[in-house]
């Protein structure tokens, strides 16, 4: 699904709590609002969202900006708000940090953010847990 | 103390399969020492916990799935994120800084501990891994699958913070 950056972000919070299925939502392009597109995707199964690993492909190769990319953690009860890969190190078993890392790689200032049932966002990098950024003026 | 002997055998039952190819070409194989700890009775209760979870799991296979184990150290508490992992899966460029102990019939893999005072106790033991040198692919997904808790070690007490179980 494609939406412009505007129509995106309250669009993508119902899709977010839907236990069954890990929902992905990457922003890519120069700016937000209107100049900009967020790139919803799915893989239609609870534990892997394989979307979101495409469109990124599709940036790195052809120089087009990532600012963001989103997803989120479904569950009836139990769920968890903090990214996977922890476990990298020891088993080379990929999770949403080496994700992070491999889009950090090209474009440092993307963020990244786990959405819970709850539609409480989550901030991370490759480095694990974040708090959100704060703007300095 | 069968249950450990099993265990150990299968973490080699791979390397053995290797062993009979690294004869045609030893340049393959790499062998690792893998020291083992004792666990403090005091995450008992945990570990049953997390063992009991990962059981209601259609996809889990008892002589297959065991755990990883990453803890990640602050001022106040430590936290321990366990996965479920397969030990055909462990990295060879991890094996230094790794070890290992049984519980219950299953093999928990961990950080070796920085702090000797912990719930980790050193033994004397060592078990030996045998991995086939191979390149990585380095293709990232979003891949949640599998079972993740969360504990906080803290003032001597661990509580669970969240889990995320049996996700295909």
């Amino acid at each position: 699904m494609l939406f412009t950056s505007a129509q995106s972000t309250n669009d993508y919070y119902p899709f977010s709590t839907d236990p069954n299925m890990e929902i992905g939502r990457t922003s890519v392009g120069k700016t937000e609002g209107d100049g900009g597109l967020n790139i919803n995707t799915t893989s239609k199964n609870a534990g892997q969202q394989a979307g979101s690993a495409y469109v990124a492909a599709y940036c790195i190769r052809n120089n087009f900006i990532l600012r963001s990319n989103d997803h989120s953690h479904p569950g009836y009860g139990d769920y968890t708000t903090f990214p996977s890969g922890f476990d990298y190190d020891k088993t080379k078993k990929p999770g949403d940090m080496q994700f992070a890392g491999s889009i950090e790689a090209k474009f440092p200032n993307a963020t990244f953010r786990i959405y819970s049932p709850a539609t409480k966002e989550y901030y991370y990098s490759s480095f694990g847990p974040e708090p959100p950024p704060v703007n300095i003026h | 103390m069968k249950k450990v002997a099993f265990l150990i055998a299968i973490i080699l039952n791979g390397c053995n399969n290797i062993e009979q190819h690294s004869m045609e070409n030893d340049q393959t194989y790499n062998t690792y020492k893998i020291p083992r700890f004792k666990v403090d009775m005091a995450l008992y209760t945990v570990l049953d916990d997390i063992i009991n979870d990962e059981n209601t799991c259609t996809y889990s296979n008892p002589y297959k799935t065991s755990f990883t184990i990453t803890f990640k150290e602050y001022d106040e508490f430590i936290d321990m994120y366990f996965a479920n992992c397969n030990l055909n899966s462990i990295n060879p460029n991890a094996c230094a800084k790794i070890g290992y102990f049984v519980y219950s019939g299953r093999v928990f893999i961990i950080d070796i501990p920085k702090n000797k005072n912990w719930l980790f106790t050193a033994t004397n033991d060592t078990t030996i891994l045998k991995k086939e040198k191979r390149t990585e692919q380095e293709a990232f997904y979003i891949n949640d699958t599998g079972s993740q808790w969360l504990y906080r070690y803290k003032n001597k007490t661990t509580k669970l913070v969240q889990k995320s179980i049996c996700k295909n």
